[in-house]
């Protein structure tokens, strides 16, 4: 009799350790403020839920590559973290997991982030944040914002003298660029049911023609001048040299620092009567692949974002929420600066997550530039861009 | 095997028997033939090695065969990266045990040719002996070697054999399988329309580059030191070291300057130009000037150098070959063209070609200063400026194109290497020569 309790109780501690190491899960995230919001909130979690979770430092941009190595090893994490844009590849190198979701789900959530984390017609990931680029202006040369690019447009090359400017950014960067040529009706690849049609390009049709015709307008009617790049625009807005600037949520600590009275808005009405698509970038939290815990890694993330403790993350690391009812809170709405971002967010696109972006940038950097140094017309130089990009996309599956 | 050959020996021949049996004993097994030469613990040693590295090595060869011939049969689980890498190491295991199975062979030859002679082979404690004696310029070796074998050449190898492959975006592990292409990376390059002139363009710019930066350089730093050597020169000593300075300051820094002061609007180069009435040059936009600036970019950052080497060999030349030549009546002019110059390169040629080589992977000056750019109509994913280090870089990094990068990584390090080893076959200077022929 008292062999078998004893008996009876290891089993029972076996079982239960069993159960303990199975539960545990680990996370990779940049270090700094990201892992010590993580570190705040872990301790919550496993009170909750019974779940231990291990925060392991390791660079978002780094943790594609190291899985991939280390997954098939079983030494990955099960949690991952890094910007959407690297989504389709992780999905082509077989290292992130789709998630067994429901739109219920998912319904929280605002809807061109979730098409952010889609690929291929599932979902890969949660999504906890978003940037996109917005018209940053300095308060004291330009009080009242114009509502439309047209009125912008006068005012800037009003204000634009010997060492003043009145509208500056990074303009062959395609990245800054994109919201014209998408506003007027480019895209980059189409979207079709269940993600993005990589052969359909569309940066060359009517709408991206006319939106680089404007661009070029900074340059002809003496606004943007040769040589801007995102340092100088970034240096001569701190300098309180530049009225208004197109720049990320990233920046504007940067310009509080420097003393600069600024303020954030949504880009102004294109001529056709349509806001500027700017890109968004959204960061997420996919599974690994190699995990064997997906399940409960589906739910710590679920858990994560939603609505209390993804207002911690807000207040914590001043991050843009991709919480809809975070958005709606009056404490968030009091924020301005993130408000003006969120509300151009919510006319952006998801920059595309497909792998095949990576074709895309340089040829239209390179377009860019041809049509601002005016060696090529913008309808001769995107279609040379389109052809380019196309050409890439078809030689890599072929 | 064993007792086909064993009727054929009589104890009593005198012949060379003995040694051809130890020879086939030791090819069948390692070590047998040691055995049969009555050097009992040798070749049980040598038993036990063979026996214990095909255990261990089995692993690895499964790799090796692997590595060779698919990389990997199911994608998702076989990791071709992981395969190509282990199929390495297992190849180079193979060698090694390969140099000591000869090893092995010829050692069991030599002792019975002399048991054939009549003469005793060595005990053990004489090997021993023997082997510490002649082993431990090897053993000193040993550390040094596997270093660079797995630091420099497993990389370079592997390096060699992704430009074989089909390693991209769309065949990346582990969710895809890579595999063996042959030539047709190359063949590509050469072939397809943009690519092939983007190469020609890019590498022709790259021989250029490499060329016109090195005698910039060398020109000017020689210039400056020939000035700063004359006799009349006040306070030379200061001037060396201020002209030294762009060296101290750290290249990345300044290249990352020299980028903001060329700027075509807002760089105060093209402001002062302004003033008398210059320009503006288009400095990073023009593919000219973006050529130009570039190298006078280096043209700062490499001249201290080789003015400092510039100025020990000259003061290391003897004053009466000068003081000869005055009285020969040579004109200053003739001096320098026939006594300096020819002492300075003598010197100097091997730092020159290595600078060559050097500026043929030039990366941080072309990429900090203008990234490669501006960009030219119709070249593939390559600017103005990019040599063929920056063109690799970019596309790696930005196109995960690992199979061309690596295919023109090759080229690259075929070119550099001819450049090192006809440096150290060919130059005088390696070769103990008179100073003056």
């Amino acid at each position: 009799m008292n062999k078998r309790s004893l008996v009876l109780v290891l089993v029972l501690m076996l079982v239960l350790s069993a159960n303990a190491l199975a539960t545990k899960l680990v996370i990779w995230e940049s270090a700094g403020p990201e892992t010590k919001f993580l570190n705040s909130v872990i301790d919550q979690f496993t009170a909750e839920t019974g779940i231990e979770i291990e925060v392991v430092a390791v660079d978002q941009l780094d943790q594609g590559s190291k899985l991939a190595l280390d997954g098939p090893a079983g030494k990955g994490a099960d949690i991952l973290v890094w910007p959407h844009d690297r989504i389709g590849q992780a999905v082509l190198e077989g290292i992130i997991a789709p998630l067994d979701v429901t739109s219920e789900i998912l319904a929280p959530y605002i809807g061109s982030t979730i098409d952010a984390m889609s690929y291929g017609g599932e979902v890969y990931g949660i999504p906890y944040s978003l940037e996109t680029t917005a018209l940053i202006y300095n308060k004291d040369l330009l009080p009242v914002v114009p509502n439309s690019m047209n009125a912008l447009f006068a005012i800037a090359k009003e204000m634009t003298t010997e060492d003043q400017y009145g509208f500056l950014y990074d303009i062959t960067n395609f990245y800054f660029t994109y919201g014209f040529l998408g506003g007027y009706g480019g895209y980059v690849f189409e979207k079709v049911d269940g993600g993005l049609d990589v052969e359909s390009v569309g940066l060359a049709n009517d709408g991206a023609i006319e939106g680089a015709e404007l661009v070029l307008r900074f340059r002809t009617e003496g606004l943007i001048p040769e040589g801007t790049n995102y340092d100088v625009t970034d240096g001569l807005f701190k300098e309180g040299k530049v009225a208004a600037i197109i720049n990320g949520p990233w920046s504007f600590k940067n310009y509080k620092d420097a003393g600069i009275n600024y303020g954030i808005a949504p880009l102004p009405k294109l001529s056709n009567g349509n806001y500027p698509t700017t890109f968004i970038g959204v960061k997420g939290y996919y599974v690994s692949q190699f995990s064997e815990n997906k399940d409960a890694a589906l739910k710590f993330i679920l858990w994560l974002t939603s609505k209390d403790i993804a207002f911690k993350h807000y207040e914590m690391s001043a991050i843009i929420p991709t919480n809809k009812e975070i958005l709606e809170m009056p404490e968030f709405k009091k924020n301005a600066d993130f408000l003006a971002f969120a509300t151009q967010a919510g006319r952006g696109v998801p920059m595309p997550n497909v792998p095949e972006m990576g074709q895309v940038w340089d040829p239209m950097a390179a377009a860019l530039t041809h049509i601002l140094n005016q060696e090529a017309t913008p309808d001769l130089a995107l279609e040379m861009a389109v052809e380019q990009i196309q050409e890439s996309i078809w030689e890599m599956k072929n | 095997m064993f007792s086909q050959t064993t009727p054929a020996i009589s104890p009593n021949s005198t012949g060379g028997v003995r040694r051809y049996i130890a020879l086939a004993l030791s090819v069948i097994c390692m070590g047998l033939g040691q055995l049969y030469n009555r050097q009992i613990v040798k070749g049980i040693a040598f038993i036990i090695f063979y026996v214990s590295a095909i255990f261990q090595g089995f692993e690895l060869w499964k790799y090796s065969y692997w590595g060779f011939t698919t990389l990997g049969n199911v994608p998702g689980q076989d990791h071709s990266l992981v395969i190509l890498i282990k199929s390495l190491v297992g190849a180079f295991f193979f060698l090694i045990i390969l140099g000591f199975y000869i090893y092995n062979i010829t050692d069991a030859y030599r002792n019975g040719k002399l048991r054939d002679q009549g003469r005793k082979v060595a005990g053990i404690k004489k090997t021993v002996k023997n082997t510490i004696e002649h082993a431990t310029a090897y053993l000193y070796l040993t550390p040094g070697m596997t270093f660079l074998i797995l630091v420099t050449l497993i990389p370079l190898i592997f390096t060699i054999l992704i430009a074989f492959t089909n390693y991209d975006l769309y065949h990346s592990p582990p969710g895809k399988l890579i595999e063996w292409v042959g030539f047709k990376n190359f063949i590509k390059i050469w072939t397809f329309g943009s690519w092939r002139r983007t190469f020609v363009a890019v590498f022709s710019w790259t021989v250029v580059w490499s060329v016109l930066a090195t005698a910039s350089t060398f020109g000017l730093g020689l210039l400056v030191a020939l000035i700063l050597n004359q006799k009349d020169i006040k306070l030379s000593k200061l001037w060396r070291t201020l002209l030294i300075l762009p060296w101290a300051v750290p290249a990345v820094v300044s290249i990352i300057l020299f980028a903001g002061l060329f700027n075509t609007h807002f760089g105060p180069i093209n402001q002062m130009l302004a003033t008398i009435n210059i320009g503006p040059i288009r400095w990073m936009e023009d593919p000219f000037w973006a050529k130009f600036s570039v190298l006078l970019v280096n043209l700062w950052l490499g001249f201290p150098f080789n003015m400092a080497l510039c100025t020990g060999i000259l003061q290391s030349i003897p004053q009466d070959i000068y003081e000869a030549a005055v009285v020969d009546g040579a004109s200053p002019f003739k001096k320098f063209w026939k006594i300096t110059l020819p002492l300075v390169l003598y010197s100097m040629t091997p730092l020159i070609i290595m600078n060559l080589a050097y500026n043929f992977n030039n990366f941080n000056v072309i990429y900090l200063f203008n990234q490669g750019d501006p960009p030219i109509m119709g070249l593939r994913d390559a600017g103005g400026t990019d040599i063929l280090i920056s063109w690799v870089f970019k596309l790696t990094l930005n196109k995960l194109k690992y199979n061309y990068a690596a295919a023109l990584s090759l080229i690259i390090f075929i070119i550099v290497a001819g450049f090192s080893i006809y440096n150290f076959r060919r130059t005088r200077s390696f070769k103990e020569e008179d100073l003056l022929q």
